[in-house]
């Protein structure tokens, strides 16, 4: 009989400390010595994980109210721009704002890093000042623990794959995906494979608005599908995207967080961006569920991208699947490229592995999303048009 | 300060480095390569040859370029 399982049977089983829980990658072998049916009846969840820069990121503060009060219009945390246009004390850091001082090598993501280290930061903030809140300056400084809330709140990470990245001109490209050499003298790519969250469950049937999951070392949520997410794409025959397709927005406390599961980068010519470690655990509902679980590099495909091609479609020279990538070299148009990874996958591990431990040692139960994304087959472009040509249909 | 390895090309704060590899893209010598089994940053000084371009590759700033960004304690003791 064909074994199935429900989210509250698995949830049952990690509270009475019986639940099997291994990893994306420890999976593929039981898999292989097991067999698919035994395996299904075995395994109870698989963690996954992810590694890496996502630029998309920042937290959300609130400061608390000074003697007298401000209402802040514009905020700067060690010199470095927050979004002041909320309610008087809030405020959003993003990752990839640049100080003023230190542009670049210093942004948002640093402050962020700072604020979870357990740092002092200075704040400085303005107003015009009102009758309800007369102060029109303060120059102070705060830690996470000074503040009342602060938390993360990544509009869109965990990419369900992501392009490859080529440089096919004559001069050296500095990018989000890191230096790209000339003339096709490497290739640079950016996710953990066969350990990913979203390659392991291409059609997101077990994550959606309220998964439990772990962000930066502290638990965290799914609270939305991520910016730029899109599902109607082109897939390999196991239903994994060959290509960008679902993303994901989260949620966590920033002051539970470790600076081992998070931390600033800089992209030289670039800007700042921020490395996120996230892990995601899948239950094992049935064969079909283990089945994606059990995906392997060698079946996970990407596009390489040429980025000298400085327009929003850049053209593909050819895909590649992510053992090829991992195997250090690939050969494209018959020339060998070494390749490399920006997303670590050390790091990856130790989370996958942190996160068996949550569930294992600590308990940590999963949720049943409460509600599934919805299919989306077409991304929005912007435009350059007149007021009277927008079209409202 | 613990460190991977140091002379005076380059030194890696272990601390910071976060083993992705983009160094690994720039260092023609592979001087720096990531261990295949355990994804981990492995230094050769031995084919470092002092270009630094890992150095601004690095995201985490994990990689230093000269013997004057060693820690005191460090230089002290070369």
């Amino acid at each position: 009989m064909e074994v199935k399982k429900s989210f509250e049977e698995i949830n049952e089983k990690i509270k009475n400390g019986t639940a099997v829980v291994v990893t994306a990658e420890e999976i593929i072998d039981i898999v292989k010595e097991k067999g698919l049916d035994e395996a299904t009846s075995h395994v109870d969840v698989v963690t996954t994980a992810t590694f890496s820069p996502m630029c998309s990121s920042g937290a959300f503060l609130n400061f608390g109210h000074a003697d007298p009060p401000i209402r802040m219009t514009k905020v700067l945390l060690n010199n470095v721009p927050a979004h002041a246009g909320l309610a008087a004390v809030d405020a959003y850091i993003g990752a990839t704002e640049t100080s003023f001082d230190r542009d670049i090598e210093y942004g948002g993501a640093h402050v962020i890093c700072d604020l979870i280290a357990g740092k002092k930061i200075h704040l400085q903030a303005t107003s015009p000042g009102t009758d309800c809140y007369p102060r029109k300056k303060i120059d102070t400084y705060i830690t996470k623990d000074s503040i009342n809330e602060a938390y993360l709140f990544n509009p869109r990470n965990c990419y369900q794959n992501y392009d490859a990245a080529i440089n096919t001109s004559g001069r050296t490209l500095y990018t989000y995906m890191g230096v790209l050499q000339p003339n096709m003298a490497n290739i640079n790519y950016s996710t953990s494979g066969e350990l990913s969250p979203l390659l392991n469950d291409p059609y997101l049937r077990t994550i959606g608005m309220g998964t439990k999951i772990f962000l930066a070392g502290a638990p965290g949520y799914v609270a939305w599908q991520g910016t730029q997410f899109i599902t109607e794409v082109e897939r390999g025959n196991n239903g994994v995207p060959t290509t960008s397709a679902a993303t994901l927005a989260v949620i966590g406390d920033l002051k539970q967080m470790s600076c081992d599961y998070i931390q600033p980068a800089v992209f030289e010519k670039y800007g700042t961006s921020m490395f996120v470690g996230i892990g995601i655990p899948i239950p094992v509902l049935d064969k079909d569920m283990l089945m994606n679980l059990a995906v392997e590099n060698k079946d996970i495909y990407t596009n390489i991208v040429d980025y000298s091609v400085g327009r929003r479609s850049k053209p593909s020279l050819g895909k590649v699947n992510y053992a090829q990538l991992r195997s250090g070299m690939v050969t494209l148009e018959g020339k060998q490229i070494p390749t490399t990874p920006l997303s670590s996958l050390s790091k990856a591990r130790a989370i996958a592995q942190e996160l068996k431990r949550w569930i294992l040692t600590d308990k940590f139960t999963l949720q049943e999303p409460f509600k599934h994304f919805n299919k989306v087959s077409k991304l929005n472009t912007l435009e350059e048009v007149g007021k009277g040509e927008i079209d409202n249909e | 300060m613990s460190k991977k390895a140091y002379k005076q090309r380059i030194y890696i704060e272990a601390e910071k480095c976060v083993e992705c590899g983009a160094c690994t893209a720039v260092c023609g010598a592979k001087a720096l390569r990531l261990d295949k089994t355990t994804w981990k940053l492995i230094y050769n000084v031995q084919k470092c040859q002092g270009c630094m371009l890992c150095v601004s590759a690095c995201p985490s700033r994990a990689i230093k370029s000269d013997i004057e960004d060693l820690p005191s304690a460090v230089a002290a003791a070369l």
